[in-house]
């Protein structure tokens, strides 16, 4: 059918007119309701970007610097309530087997609670029980321990055990950390900060290895890398605990040589080469790298240090430590873990020498 | 002359025009013109409120660095012989939230004048212990519906090894 058009009014007008209309529709519509972009890239923009990375930093310092402030101060009252000696964890007291008494390395021991400074026969050698360099390494363990638990609650990442400690003047603490914070510049600020976890080179024998650093079944700010078979019967553990209606947590894992070369050294906050001059007796508190996997079984990454979340070594009641062990060991399958009788939260699997022990014996537990 | 006789000689050649343009034409170029005009109108809009999306977003970049750096030299002025941030954790342990409301609303009511503003207290496990405000808002107010509250400060204190607070000071504009 032809479209009456006598009076001279072309078709494309009326197409036109309604192109635009229905363009000025869209516009409208897209104007109005569809969600508003946030403008990129204006100028400015990426120096608030680093401004509040600045910022970021500046709060974790103060969070720092105040924490250590009252680490000290906690810590410089309990050492002087407890006569120039901190109580060491229980892990450190040799034989310390399900003993949940507080321990002390002070070895002349103490008297109705308070830490013995000399005894006659120590005397007659001249040597004191507790001396200038015995205080300074408890006050540095101390110290370190209560700032990791400051550090421990702060809503970002802040990495633990990572400050040499200089105690100078009149109580004044200084530290230089080990490892540098990040604060990305250009992040989702609803993302809390991760800090990249230190590269570790794994050995070139096997290359097995999960690194689960930053997920819910790592201690936050701790590295934790275990063997895919020990990882797999970690998750194992964790679906058992869940089931309970609790969580747990490792704490540490994976160990490469130079890290247990760290420890046995005394370049870690443990200072046990310094709080063990003596290799004889340092070796009954930590192992020796040079023994290999087979004695440091953490270097093998089938050993973990397991806690339940929110609990620490020492908040950790002798039942608890006992429902840890059944939820790791679980007696009935293949998924067990082997406990470590001198260390309730150090679990053992797949081929140490411990666990082919235990499994010889047919027990779950072994010294 | 010559134009304006052929001016009066045009308009009746116009009002009586058969041929030419033709009625329908004329509305047609009218509706055109007409939402070429509302085109125009749209696209101004649009360039003002682009253009008021960008100031309100580096309105809002400023108020973060205000707000960040009025917080950050507030925590680390003498208070006594420490800081305001021992005060603030001694009075959070000691419950004395009256002694930080007094001094925290002097000090912000000088420093974020002309600036509506509210602070909040809160514990580790993220629940408001106390708050207070500018003195722009009175005592029961809350935000009118063309205002929008945002979060320009926040700082966490320790207060022990297990506990901590955070402040959060939030802008309304």
């Amino acid at each position: 059918m032809a479209i009456k058009n006598k009076k001279g009014m072309g078709l494309e007008w009326y197409l036109l007119i309604v192109a635009i209309a229905l363009g000025l529709i869209a516009y409208v519509v897209d104007f109005y309701f569809a969600p508003h972009k946030i403008i990129d890239n204006y100028i400015g923009q990426h120096q608030f970007s680093i401004l509040k990375a600045d910022h970021q930093a500046e709060k974790a310092a103060f969070y720092i610097g105040q924490s250590a402030k009252y680490a000290l101060q906690q810590v410089v009252y309990e050492i002087g309530q407890n006569g120039g000696i901190s109580d060491v964890i229980i892990y450190e007291a040799p034989s310390s087997e399900y003993e949940y008494g507080p321990p002390s390395y002070n070895k002349c021991g103490k008297f109705y609670g308070y830490s013995i400074w000399y005894l006659d026969k120590e005397l007659q050698n001249n040597k004191l029980c507790v001396g200038d360099t015995q205080i300074k390494v408890s006050l540095d363990y101390a110290f370190n321990k209560n700032m990791n638990s400051y550090l421990q609650k702060y809503p970002a990442d802040i990495p633990l055990n990572n400050y040499d400690h200089d105690f100078t003047g009149n109580l004044e603490v200084k530290g230089n950390a080990k490892s540098l914070a990040a604060f990305s510049i250009v992040k989702d600020e609803t993302k809390p900060v991760i800090n990249e976890p230190e590269r570790i080179t794994m050995p070139a024998m096997a290359g097995n290895f999960k690194d689960f650093t930053g997920t819910s079944l790592c201690a936050k700010g701790e590295k934790c890398i275990l063997t895919e078979e020990s990882f797999s019967k970690l998750e194992k553990a964790h679906q058992r605990a869940k089931e309970k209606g609790i969580s747990i947590e490792v704490y540490s894992g994976y160990r490469t040589e130079g890290q247990q070369m760290a420890l046995w050294e005394g370049r870690t906050a443990e200072k046990y080469a310094q709080r063990f001059p003596d290799a004889k007796e340092r070796a009954k508190w930590v192992c020796n790298p040079d023994g290999g996997a087979d004695l440091c079984p953490h270097m093998s990454g089938n050993a973990a240090d397991v806690r339940f979340k929110g609990k620490t070594t020492e908040t950790t009641t002798r039942e608890e430590f006992i429902l840890l062990h059944k939820i790791m060991t679980n007696d009935n399958t293949e998924d067990r873990w082997v406990g470590y009788t001198k260390e309730p939260w150090h679990f053992e699997c797949c081929g140490t020498k411990r666990f082919a022990r235990a499994k010889e014996l047919g027990v779950t537990e072994v010294s | 002359m010559s134009c304006k006789k052929e001016g009066w000689k045009l308009k009746p050649r116009i009002s009586s025009n058969k041929r030419g343009i033709a009625i329908d034409d004329t509305i047609a170029v009218l509706i055109f013109l007409f939402i070429a005009v509302m085109g125009i109108f749209a696209f101004n809009i649009n360039e003002k409120v682009k253009g008021k999306i960008l100031t309100t977003d580096i309105q809002f970049q400023k108020d973060i660095i205000a707000g960040q750096e009025a917080l950050a030299y507030y925590i680390h002025e003498p208070h006594g012989d420490s800081t305001k941030a021992d005060f603030i954790a001694k009075s959070i342990i000691s419950k004395d939230y009256e002694a930080i409301r007094k001094d925290m609303s002097q000090y912000f009511g000088n420093k974020l004048s002309g600036t509506k503003w509210s602070m909040y207290f809160k514990d580790s496990s993220q629940n408001i212990i106390f708050q207070l405000q500018s003195t722009s808002f009175s005592p029961t107010e809350e935000y009118s519906s063309t205002e929008s509250p945002y979060l320009v400060a926040s700082l966490t204190v320790p207060i022990t090894g297990v506990d901590y607070t955070s402040i959060e000071i939030i802008f309304v504009r």
